[in-house]
Parts: structure tokens; sequence; C-alpha cells
């Protein structure tokens, strides 16, 4: 976050940028990333996960780079600004108007797809599970979102925050503990081949 | 002697915990992006979310007109 602050205040000017918090816990949550990083950027919050419906994307980070007519020119996961490649590309795209040939190799030519049934049945027990979030009912929105990282595993959207709700202390107490995530996944994973 | 020991006892504990808790762990938890179903010159599905500070509704199409780099995270 800090790193986007530090390219939009050089390239701002020339660029929009547009920081999309995927929280279902809601905005408190977000917040305070954003104002440790001085963001003056436009932050959102996507706490319903729309873009990740929409754009069928499971994860974070993600960056998706438009054009003037909103046409998309890059999607990348993974994406760090920190990255010299990232950003070197980016500024290219930026000053020149150019998409980089980088970007047009990795471009896979790919086509919108509707969410499978089982993806669909994940999202509606998701969205059932933030309702409960807002109403306190934080146990109650646990279970249900142990029900619908089942059937959509690979979506870490549903699956990290499952775990983020559930084990706050691994998420919210300083550093992030990946070592705890690696077995809280392998856990999960022979959970799931029963 | 003992303070050699203790230290590399110390640098053997602390290696795997380094290793896996850096950017390593991180990739296998979140792949590449293969299948967003989105190709260079499409037009993303429009989105309108809140500002998360003051709530105002936002559309993808407001930035119409200028350059946009979306950037999707997370607190967790």
């Amino acid at each position: 976050m800090p790193g986007w602050q530090a390219f939009y205040q050089e390239y701002g000017e020339q660029v929009e940028v547009v920081v999309i918090a995927q929280d279902a816990q809601g905005a408190e949550v977000a917040r305070p990333w954003v104002e440790k990083a001085g963001g003056t950027y436009r932050a959102l919050l996507d706490q319903h996960n729309a873009i990740g419906k929409a754009y069928n994307v499971k994860f974070v980070p993600v960056g998706i780079f438009v054009d003037e007519e909103g046409r998309l020119v890059r999607a990348v996961g993974s994406v760090s600004i920190d990255s010299e490649t990232l950003r070197g590309e980016l500024v290219a795209w930026i000053t020149s108007g150019v998409v980089p040939s980088a970007w047009r190799d990795a471009d896979k030519g790919a086509k919108p797809r509707v969410l499978t049934a089982d993806e669909q049945e994940a999202d509606a027990i998701f969205q059932r599970a933030i309702a409960l979030l807002k109403q306190g009912k934080r146990e109650d929105a646990i279970a249900e979102l142990k029900r619908a990282y089942v059937l959509d595993p690979k979506n870490w959207l549903i699956r990290k925050q499952l775990w983020a709700i559930e084990n706050p202390g691994m998420f919210y107490d300083g550093k992030v503990d990946y070592r705890w995530q690696k077995e809280q996944m392998a856990r999960e994973d022979e959970e799931l081949k029963k | 002697m003992k303070k050699i020991a203790f230290v590399l006892i110390l640098v053997s504990v602390l290696i795997p915990i380094h290793i896996l808790s850096g950017e390593e762990s991180v990739k296998t938890l979140e792949p590449e992006l293969n299948d967003i179903g989105l190709s260079i010159g499409q037009v993303p599905p429009a989105f309108t979310l809140p500002d998360l500070f003051t709530g105002e509704m936002i559309s993808s199409s407001d930035f119409r007109g200028k350059k946009t780099a979306f950037f999707m995270w997370a607190s967790w």
C-alpha cells in the first residue's frame, strides 16, 4: 500500500490509482492499512466479493489496468508495485500509451465464463455469512463459511477470509503468520480428501 | 564455545521460520492469475462500490477518460 501511494504521488496526473479492499468484515478492518500508508488514492470496499465474481478472480493481490476507454490492458495476479519489472511496464504504458510486449505475450485471450453450480452455491453461502457477520453472529457466519469453502476450495477470497474471521490472531496481531496458513491449508486439504 | 553453540542453535531455529514466512509460501497460496476470463481490449464487467472512508458509491465508469490501475487487496 505505501508502494502504491509513492507511485500515485509520482504518476497520479497520468493514471488513476484505485485500491479495492476485498474484505467481508467491512471497512473497519481495511481502513487502518490505507491510513498507515497515507493513501490519498481512491480506496473502495468490496465486501460482497462483487469483483471476484464478475472477474472470476479467487485471490488477492490482483492488478487490473484499463485504458482511457475502460478497455483492459493488463490483468495480473500476485502483483506488487514494489516489483521493478511491473513498475517499469506500468510507467512505460502510462507515458507512451503503448501496451508493453510482455503484457501482450502474457495475454491469454480468455473469454468470460459463467460460474459453475458449486461456485454459485459457495457464493450464495458466502453472502449469507456476510449478512450474519453484519448481525454480529460470528459463530454462525463461520459455520456457513466452512460449508462455502468446501464447494470452492480454490477460492481464497472465501477460504482465507474464513481463516481470518475464525483466527484473527493469525492475521491482525502484527505480522501475518504464513507458516500457520500453510499448516491450516494442509489440514483442510486432508479434510477435503475425505 | 557455549556462545557459538547457542548462536548456531538460534540460527538453525530461525532459518526455517524465515523461509516459511517468506514470499515463497505466499505464492503457493496465491496462484498465478490464469483464468480471469478477460483479454486485452475487452471492457471488464462494470462495478459500483462504496468508498472505503465516505461510503460514496463509485462506479468503474467514473474513471473513463484516464488510464486507471485497479488494485485488489485485502486486510487478511
